[in-house]
Protein backbone atom coordinates (compact mmCIF):
# COMPACT_ATOMS: atom_id res chain seq x y z
CA UNK A 1 0.00 0.00 0.00
CA UNK A 2 2.56 2.31 0.72
CA UNK A 3 5.32 3.23 -1.58
CA UNK A 4 8.80 3.61 -0.92
CA UNK A 5 8.83 7.66 -1.25
CA UNK A 6 5.76 7.33 1.39
CA UNK A 7 7.92 5.81 3.99
CA UNK A 8 10.43 8.09 3.20
CA UNK A 9 8.02 10.65 4.35
CA UNK A 10 7.20 9.19 7.29
CA UNK A 11 10.80 8.86 8.28
CA UNK A 12 11.43 12.29 7.32
CA UNK A 13 8.99 13.60 9.46
CA UNK A 14 9.81 11.20 12.03
CA UNK A 15 13.05 13.16 12.36
CA UNK A 16 11.58 16.37 12.04
CA UNK A 17 9.34 15.61 14.90
CA UNK A 18 12.65 14.41 16.55
CA UNK A 19 14.69 17.58 16.09
CA UNK A 20 11.83 19.83 16.95
CA UNK A 21 11.54 18.10 19.97
CA UNK A 22 15.19 18.86 20.71
CA UNK A 23 15.22 22.24 19.69
CA UNK A 24 12.18 22.66 21.71
CA UNK A 25 14.02 20.70 25.01
CA UNK A 26 17.23 23.19 24.41
CA UNK A 27 14.12 25.92 24.29
CA UNK A 28 13.50 25.31 27.58
CA UNK A 29 16.57 24.94 29.02
CA UNK A 30 18.08 27.88 27.79
CA UNK A 31 15.14 29.99 27.48
CA UNK A 32 11.61 28.87 29.01
CA UNK A 33 13.28 28.38 32.61
CA UNK A 34 15.32 31.22 32.41
CA UNK A 35 12.61 34.20 31.43
CA UNK A 36 9.82 32.94 33.23
CA UNK A 37 7.56 33.91 30.10
CA UNK A 38 9.20 37.25 30.44
CA UNK A 39 7.15 38.24 33.76
CA UNK A 40 8.43 41.03 35.89
CA UNK A 41 8.02 42.31 39.33
CA UNK A 42 6.55 45.60 39.75
CA UNK A 43 6.67 47.31 42.85
CA UNK A 44 4.54 50.13 44.27
CA UNK A 45 4.49 52.42 47.41
CA UNK A 46 1.84 54.57 48.27
CA UNK A 47 0.36 53.28 44.87
CA UNK A 48 3.03 54.73 42.74
CA UNK A 49 5.42 52.15 40.72
CA UNK A 50 8.92 52.39 42.53
CA UNK A 51 10.67 49.51 41.02
CA UNK A 52 10.67 46.89 38.31
CA UNK A 53 12.21 43.98 38.11
CA UNK A 54 12.55 41.25 35.13
CA UNK A 55 11.74 38.30 37.30
CA UNK A 56 15.09 36.62 36.28
CA UNK A 57 17.22 38.11 38.00
CA UNK A 58 18.24 37.26 41.50
CA UNK A 59 17.78 40.20 43.89
CA UNK A 60 18.24 39.35 47.53
CA UNK A 61 17.67 42.63 49.22
CA UNK A 62 15.36 45.17 48.01
CA UNK A 63 14.84 47.75 49.77
CA UNK A 64 11.59 49.77 49.32
CA UNK A 65 10.82 53.02 51.46
CA UNK A 66 7.14 53.25 52.72
CA UNK A 67 5.97 55.19 55.64
CA UNK A 68 6.73 53.20 58.66
CA UNK A 69 10.20 51.91 57.05
CA UNK A 70 12.54 49.81 54.99
CA UNK A 71 10.66 46.68 53.54
CA UNK A 72 13.40 44.26 52.06
CA UNK A 73 11.64 42.16 48.89
CA UNK A 74 13.51 39.17 47.78
CA UNK A 75 13.84 37.90 44.00
CA UNK A 76 15.15 34.34 43.60
CA UNK A 77 14.60 31.60 41.25
CA UNK A 78 11.51 32.93 39.60
CA UNK A 79 9.83 34.05 42.39
CA UNK A 80 9.45 36.77 44.95
CA UNK A 81 9.11 37.13 48.85
CA UNK A 82 8.22 40.15 51.26
CA UNK A 83 12.08 39.28 53.11
CA UNK A 84 11.05 41.36 56.25
CA UNK A 85 8.99 44.50 56.87
CA UNK A 86 8.57 47.22 59.58
CA UNK A 87 4.79 46.61 59.78
CA UNK A 88 3.48 44.60 63.09
CA UNK A 89 1.59 41.94 61.81
CA UNK A 90 3.85 40.62 58.80
CA UNK A 91 1.34 39.06 57.11
CA UNK A 92 3.14 40.10 54.04
CA UNK A 93 6.16 38.00 55.13
CA UNK A 94 4.03 35.11 56.02
CA UNK A 95 2.75 35.15 52.52
CA UNK A 96 6.09 33.96 51.54
CA UNK A 97 7.02 33.35 47.64
CA UNK A 98 4.95 34.19 44.89
CA UNK A 99 5.68 33.10 41.04
CA UNK A 100 2.70 33.09 38.82
CA UNK A 101 1.12 35.57 36.86
CA UNK A 102 -0.98 38.65 38.54
CA UNK A 103 -0.13 37.02 42.32
CA UNK A 104 0.15 40.29 44.69
CA UNK A 105 1.80 40.49 48.11
CA UNK A 106 0.43 43.15 49.91
CA UNK A 107 1.59 45.08 52.29
CA UNK A 108 -1.00 47.47 53.90
CA UNK A 109 0.06 48.90 56.83
CA UNK A 110 3.33 50.10 54.96
CA UNK A 111 1.67 50.68 51.63
CA UNK A 112 3.90 48.07 49.33
CA UNK A 113 2.77 46.36 46.76
CA UNK A 114 4.75 43.90 45.21
CA UNK A 115 2.92 41.97 41.69
CA UNK A 116 4.26 39.64 39.19
CA UNK A 117 3.15 41.37 36.26
CA UNK A 118 3.79 40.49 32.22
CA UNK A 119 4.32 37.78 30.66
CA UNK A 120 1.75 34.85 29.38
CA UNK A 121 0.01 32.45 31.37
CA UNK A 122 1.92 28.61 31.09
CA UNK A 123 -1.69 27.15 32.21
CA UNK A 124 -4.31 26.94 29.83
CA UNK A 125 -6.63 29.10 30.28
CA UNK A 126 -9.35 27.29 27.82
CA UNK A 127 -8.96 24.75 24.75
CA UNK A 128 -11.37 25.99 21.62
CA UNK A 129 -11.67 23.41 18.74
CA UNK B 1 -26.74 14.93 -18.28
CA UNK B 2 -22.97 14.44 -16.93
CA UNK B 3 -22.65 17.83 -15.32
CA UNK B 4 -25.91 16.98 -13.10
CA UNK B 5 -24.50 14.04 -12.11
CA UNK B 6 -20.87 15.89 -11.55
CA UNK B 7 -22.92 18.41 -9.23
CA UNK B 8 -24.87 15.98 -7.49
CA UNK B 9 -21.91 13.74 -6.67
CA UNK B 10 -19.89 16.61 -5.43
CA UNK B 11 -22.67 17.92 -3.34
CA UNK B 12 -23.03 14.62 -1.91
CA UNK B 13 -19.73 14.59 -1.39
CA UNK B 14 -19.42 18.12 0.36
CA UNK B 15 -22.68 17.00 2.58
CA UNK B 16 -20.31 13.96 3.99
CA UNK B 17 -17.25 16.65 4.29
CA UNK B 18 -20.18 18.77 6.38
CA UNK B 19 -20.99 15.95 8.43
CA UNK B 20 -17.65 14.90 9.44
CA UNK B 21 -16.53 18.22 10.28
CA UNK B 22 -19.42 18.93 12.54
CA UNK B 23 -19.15 15.13 13.48
CA UNK B 24 -15.39 15.27 14.42
CA UNK B 25 -15.76 19.28 16.01
CA UNK B 26 -18.38 18.64 18.18
CA UNK B 27 -18.79 14.79 19.37
CA UNK B 28 -15.39 12.93 19.03
CA UNK B 29 -13.37 13.35 21.92
CA UNK B 30 -10.07 15.52 22.17
CA UNK B 31 -6.55 13.92 21.47
CA UNK B 32 -4.22 14.65 24.69
CA UNK B 33 -2.98 17.36 22.56
CA UNK B 34 -4.54 20.51 22.00
CA UNK B 35 -5.15 21.67 18.84
CA UNK B 36 -4.74 17.91 17.81
CA UNK B 37 -7.83 15.71 15.75
CA UNK B 38 -8.36 12.95 13.67
CA UNK B 39 -8.77 15.04 10.59
CA UNK B 40 -11.42 13.17 8.77
CA UNK B 41 -12.77 15.28 6.62
CA UNK B 42 -9.60 15.22 4.45
CA UNK B 43 -10.92 11.90 2.92
CA UNK B 44 -13.73 13.86 1.23
CA UNK B 45 -11.03 16.62 0.19
CA UNK B 46 -8.64 13.96 -0.92
CA UNK B 47 -11.68 11.84 -2.93
CA UNK B 48 -12.70 15.23 -4.84
CA UNK B 49 -9.65 15.54 -5.22
CA UNK B 50 -8.67 12.12 -6.94
CA UNK B 51 -12.27 12.23 -8.59
CA UNK B 52 -12.51 15.90 -10.41
CA UNK B 53 -9.64 18.00 -10.17
CA UNK B 54 -7.84 21.31 -8.06
CA UNK B 55 -10.68 23.68 -8.58
CA UNK B 56 -13.41 21.45 -7.18
CA UNK B 57 -11.17 20.83 -4.31
CA UNK B 58 -10.55 24.06 -3.49
CA UNK B 59 -14.24 25.19 -3.97
CA UNK B 60 -15.43 21.88 -1.78
CA UNK B 61 -12.81 22.52 0.99
CA UNK B 62 -14.08 26.56 0.94
CA UNK B 63 -17.67 25.42 0.97
CA UNK B 64 -17.10 22.53 3.70
CA UNK B 65 -15.51 25.04 6.32
CA UNK B 66 -18.08 28.16 5.53
CA UNK B 67 -21.09 25.90 5.64
CA UNK B 68 -19.54 23.62 8.46
CA UNK B 69 -18.92 26.18 10.71
CA UNK B 70 -22.25 27.86 9.72
CA UNK B 71 -23.73 24.86 11.25
CA UNK B 72 -21.26 23.93 14.50
CA UNK B 73 -22.25 27.85 15.44
CA UNK B 74 -18.34 29.12 15.14
CA UNK B 75 -18.34 30.73 12.19
CA UNK B 76 -15.99 33.72 11.69
CA UNK B 77 -14.31 32.88 15.39
CA UNK B 78 -11.59 32.19 15.99
CA UNK B 79 -11.97 28.53 15.44
CA UNK B 80 -13.70 28.90 12.09
CA UNK B 81 -10.07 31.10 11.32
CA UNK B 82 -7.96 28.02 12.58
CA UNK B 83 -10.00 25.34 10.77
CA UNK B 84 -10.39 27.55 7.37
CA UNK B 85 -6.72 28.21 7.37
CA UNK B 86 -5.18 24.45 8.36
CA UNK B 87 -8.00 23.18 5.49
CA UNK B 88 -7.04 25.73 2.67
CA UNK B 89 -3.47 25.29 2.78
CA UNK B 90 -3.35 21.25 3.32
CA UNK B 91 -5.61 21.36 0.50
CA UNK B 92 -3.44 23.63 -1.88
CA UNK B 93 -0.11 21.11 0.12
CA UNK B 94 -2.02 17.89 -1.46
CA UNK B 95 -3.32 19.64 -4.65
CA UNK B 96 0.68 20.13 -5.77
CA UNK B 97 1.61 17.26 -3.99
CA UNK B 98 -1.01 15.14 -6.05
CA UNK B 99 -0.45 16.86 -9.03
CA UNK B 100 3.49 16.82 -9.40
CA UNK B 101 4.18 13.87 -7.23
CA UNK B 102 1.05 11.29 -7.21
CA UNK B 103 2.70 7.63 -8.79
CA UNK B 104 5.49 8.33 -5.97
CA UNK B 105 3.88 9.23 -3.37
CA UNK B 106 0.54 6.84 -2.78
CA UNK B 107 -2.69 8.74 -0.99
CA UNK B 108 -1.48 7.98 1.87
CA UNK B 109 1.63 9.79 1.39
CA UNK B 110 -0.52 12.75 -0.60
CA UNK B 111 -2.54 12.79 2.97
CA UNK B 112 0.60 12.54 5.39
CA UNK B 113 1.62 16.12 3.48
CA UNK B 114 -2.16 17.43 4.03
CA UNK B 115 -2.24 16.48 7.50
CA UNK B 116 1.27 17.88 8.66
CA UNK B 117 0.18 20.98 6.37
CA UNK B 118 -2.62 21.19 8.58
CA UNK B 119 -1.21 21.23 11.71
CA UNK B 120 1.85 23.35 10.91
CA UNK B 121 -0.21 26.12 9.47
CA UNK B 122 -2.34 26.14 12.47
CA UNK B 123 0.40 26.48 14.57
CA UNK B 124 2.36 29.73 13.33
CA UNK B 125 -1.17 31.17 12.73
CA UNK B 126 -1.47 30.27 16.63
CA UNK B 127 2.12 31.94 17.09
CA UNK B 128 0.47 34.79 15.87
CA UNK B 129 -2.73 34.78 17.83
CA UNK B 130 -1.45 33.70 21.63
CA UNK B 131 1.86 36.55 20.48
CA UNK B 132 4.07 33.98 22.21
CA UNK B 133 6.49 31.78 20.50
CA UNK B 134 6.35 28.90 23.28
CA UNK B 135 3.02 27.43 21.00
CA UNK B 136 6.00 25.72 18.86
CA UNK B 137 6.81 23.93 21.90
CA UNK B 138 3.38 21.66 20.67
CA UNK B 139 5.31 20.64 17.14
CA UNK B 140 6.66 17.29 17.92
CA UNK B 141 3.65 16.22 19.45
CA UNK B 142 1.25 17.76 16.51
CA UNK B 143 3.76 15.81 13.84
CA UNK B 144 3.69 12.57 15.82
CA UNK B 145 0.17 12.33 15.67
CA UNK B 146 -0.11 13.80 11.91
CA UNK B 147 1.53 10.44 10.72
CA UNK B 148 -1.10 8.13 11.78
CA UNK B 149 -3.76 10.01 11.23
CA UNK B 150 -2.38 11.06 7.98
CA UNK B 151 -1.48 7.94 6.54
CA UNK B 152 -4.97 6.28 7.81
CA UNK B 153 -7.08 9.22 5.69
CA UNK B 154 -5.45 8.58 3.15
CA UNK B 155 -5.41 4.99 2.80
CA UNK B 156 -9.10 5.37 3.76
CA UNK B 157 -9.54 7.90 0.49
CA UNK B 158 -7.98 5.00 -1.01
CA UNK B 159 -10.55 2.45 -0.29
CA UNK B 160 -13.26 4.56 -1.30
CA UNK B 161 -12.13 5.76 -4.48
CA UNK B 162 -11.68 2.39 -5.53
CA UNK B 163 -15.40 1.89 -4.15
CA UNK B 164 -16.26 4.78 -6.22
CA UNK B 165 -14.68 3.56 -9.93
CA UNK B 166 -17.21 0.78 -9.55
CA UNK B 167 -19.77 3.09 -9.84
CA UNK B 168 -17.83 4.56 -12.98
CA UNK B 169 -18.76 8.10 -11.17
Amino acid sequence: MLTRYDKVLICFLLFLALLSFAICAFGVKFEGLKTFGGREVVIFVSGREVARYPLVVKRERIEIEGPLGTSLVEINGGKVRMLTSPCPNKICVGQGWIEGPNQVIVCAPNRVIVKIAGGRGDELDAVSR
Amino acid sequence: MKSTRKLMVLSFLLAAGIVLYIVEALYLPSLPVPGAKLGLTSITTLIVLVLYSWRECLLHVVARTVIGSVLAGTFLTPVFLFSFTGALMSALVMILVYEKLYGKFSLAGVSLTGATTHNMAQLILAVFFVGHPGVFFQMPFLILIAIPTGVFNGVAAGYLVQRTAALSI
